[in-house]
């Protein structure tokens, strides 16, 4: 198996979403009306460019020796310390707005640090105390930073 | 001159801002020691401090951060075989053999002496070229903007570090991210699908801070753990100065180092990678011991590290006088002046003067402050890599976390920040460089209302043509496009070749 083609995805994905956006702005309005360029000028000439850089780009992975491609897999990766990242990336995004920040970090901080990290269990709740509180002194005390509280807090108290 | 230096240094000496490149050129370099975190990743992640600044404070502490952060890296390459920045690869070569031969502290003395003399000099060159730059600009309407930028983009595609092709899609898709919010001319909405936060577009710190910082923190949490060991902990003041043969060898290096690193760090795209390479590569093939190099040649740390800085403050020129930045680091900068309100360009000069001068000047005493700095501390930043990197990269991603928040104090900057930067990760794992991508976002914006300007003022596309400036960039732009196309069809037939041949065997 060419294993190029597995990682075609990407400018495929470009691609699509070029395509998409040319063919929805296409269809909307002209580029120019009476002489003057309309909004969607600029938009798709670009989605028309990057189209083309995303097929020609998919044609040379589809054309390149697999060995060339195959070395670059030789590498040892942590992938379970990417997921528990990726998952606390995720709990920020979703939960800040509702818990807040200091107790997210309360909450994500520590597992993070003893699942993803393997740090001990004591010397990861230290972190997260000194960590927790040089956040809530340096920017909500000194930078005067309102940090979300978070809606579900603010409604209790 | 000389006044334009005074004011320069009557901004750049009062208290705050002396104290502002002090911090920066401290932070910098602690940060650009840990490996996998260069200039850009630095600037990004610091980014958001600088916000509760005055602009001239702003990005004084910016060029201490960026000058820091160059240093910083050279330290790690010479130390520990690691560059902390593709700048630094070239480092690697000579000074981690130096450091094996017992020679570190001249190696780190030789990087910090030959990056403070060329960047004094790129100073100069700056105090000497910057003023004439607006005067050579006056001409310039909308067509030779539009094509100057159109320019600029397809010459970092041309070097970019992912491929032309690959380059040219990441710069594509940054004007394309550019288009997003309310147009400049109609005041339409364009693709913000109803969020109200998308209105104003998509911020450049949210941009810059994921793409940089939190895709380089997710790179590094996928790597081994692993906690560097060090031998050259303990460095003595003393054991940094060269001898004097030392100096003998470096100091016509340190001379063409300059000239190569100013010069090339006007062009846009250039990349400082690039300069130190082609320091390297002249010192290698001028040098009367070809043999010595890669062995532990001084010439060899000399020429890359000074041509390294003087490029990378050669760099602010086109950034500062006409508004193009010549490398990512240079566009996250313009981000952070456009958010402190200064408009730069040819105009800054007369609108600004603290902003521009105070800048050059700074970097005078940035530099001054990095060697005052680093020669005595060095040990100090040596030992944060240490720091295991379990505790180091949770905690910078959770800095990063407040950073994105701080900006507008918006929960949705801190969604667009961890979004770009999974997005960052996914074009890094993808062998997409996202450099062009920044660049081409903070451009977007100069380039489409250009081009309908010309539009609107030339009655079609013919006034490209009619304007003598315009119509030899043109002509530029078609000479890449082409030389692009051309390198990818011959490329495209060796590549079937080989896929034949494989298949064949």
């Amino acid at each position: 198996m060419n294993i190029a083609r597995t990682r075609l995805w990407l400018p495929s994905a470009l691609g699509a979403i070029a395509s998409a956006t040319f063919v929805a702005l296409h269809l909307d309005r002209p580029w120019i009306v009476a002489g003057e360029p309309t909004p969607i000028l600029v938009p798709c000439l670009v989605s028309l460019v990057l189209l083309a850089a995303c097929l020609i780009d998919a044609a040379i992975m589809i054309a390149r020796t697999p060995a060339a491609v195959r070395s670059r897999e030789h590498q040892k990766f942590d992938h379970a310390r990417l997921a528990w990242y990726l998952a606390s990336l995720l709990a920020f995004a979703v939960l800040l707005k509702y818990v807040g920040f200091i107790p997210l970090v309360a909450i994500v901080f520590p597992l993070l640090l003893v699942f993803g990290e393997r740090v001990p269990l004591h010397k990861a709740v230290l972190i997260t105390v000194v960590t927790g509180l040089v956040v809530y002194l340096v920017f909500e005390r000194l930078l005067a930073v309102d940090l979300p509280h978070g809606v579900l807090i603010s409604a209790w108290f | 001159m000389f006044e334009n230096l005074i004011l320069g240094l009557d901004v750049a000496t009062m208290p705050v801002n002396l104290g502002m490149a002090l911090i920066g050129a401290a932070i910098g370099t602690a940060i650009g020691v840990l490996p996998g975190l260069g200039p850009v990743a630095t600037i990004s992640i610091l980014m958001p401090v600088t916000f509760q600044l005055a602009p001239a404070s702003a990005i004084i502490m910016l060029c201490g951060i960026y000058l820091g952060a160059m240093y910083g890296g050279s330290i790690t390459s010479i130390l520990v075989n690691v560059p902390g920045e593709s700048a630094s690869v070239v480092t690697c070569l000579d000074g981690h053999q130096m450091a094996k031969n017992g020679r570190a502290g001249a190696a780190l003395g030789i990087a910090a002496f030959g990056s403070f003399i060329g960047g004094i000099l790129a100073t100069i060159g700056l105090l000497l070229l910057a003023p004439a730059i607006p005067q050579l600009t006056r001409g310039f309407g909308p067509p030779e903007y539009a094509m100057l930028v159109l320019a600029g983009l397809l010459l970092v595609t041309q070097v970019g570090t992912s491929g032309t092709i690959r380059s040219l899609i990441m710069a594509f898709a940054g004007l394309m991210l550019a288009t997003v919010g309310t147009d400049p001319i109609s005041g339409e909405q364009r693709f913000t699908f109803g969020f109200t936060f998308l209105y104003d577009g998509i911020g450049i710190v949210p941009l810059a801070i994921g793409l940089f910082g939190v895709a380089e923190l997710l790179s590094l949490a996928l790597g081994r753990n692993e906690t560097q060991k060090l031998q050259y902990e303990k460095l003595k003041v003393r054991e940094l100065l060269p001898s004097r043969a030392e100096w003998r060898r470096s100091a016509p290096a340190i001379g063409r180092g300059s000239v190569i690193g100013f010069l090339l760090g006007l062009l846009p795209g250039a990349g400082m990678s690039l300069v130190s390479f082609v320091a390297y590569t002249i010192e290698k093939a001028l040098s009367r011991r070809p043999a010595e190099f890669g062995r532990g040649a001084i010439e060899g740390v000399a020429g890359p590290e000074t041509a390294n800085n003087a490029g990378s403050q050669a760099a602010f020129a086109p950034m500062l006088t006409l508004g193009l930045p010549s490398s990512p680091t240079m566009g996250v900068i313009m981000g952070a002046l456009m958010i402190h309100g200064v408009a730069v360009g040819p105009q800054l000069i007369t609108r600004n003067p603290d902003v521009f001068w105070g800048v050059i000047a700074s970097m005078l005493i940035s530099n001054l402050i990095l060697i005052v700095l680093n020669v005595p501390l060095i040990s100090i930043f040596v030992r944060l890599l240490k720091v295991p990197s379990s505790l180091l990269v949770p905690l910078i991603m959770l800095f990063v976390v407040v950073g994105a928040y701080t900006i507008d104090n918006q929960i949705e900057d801190v969604w667009m920040t961890l979004l770009f930067g999974v997005v960052g990760f996914l074009l890094r794992r993808c062998g997409f460089d996202p450099a062009p991508m920044v660049l081409a976002y903070v451009l977007g914006g100069i380039f489409e209302r250009s081009l309908r300007q010309s539009l609107i003022l030339g009655d079609g596309v013919g006034i490209f043509l009619e304007r003598p400036v315009s119509a030899v960039l043109m002509l530029v732009c078609v000479a890449m496009v082409l030389v692009v196309l051309v390198r990818t069809v011959l490329r495209f037939r060796s590549g079937a070749a080989l896929v034949q041949e494989a298949d064949q065997t």
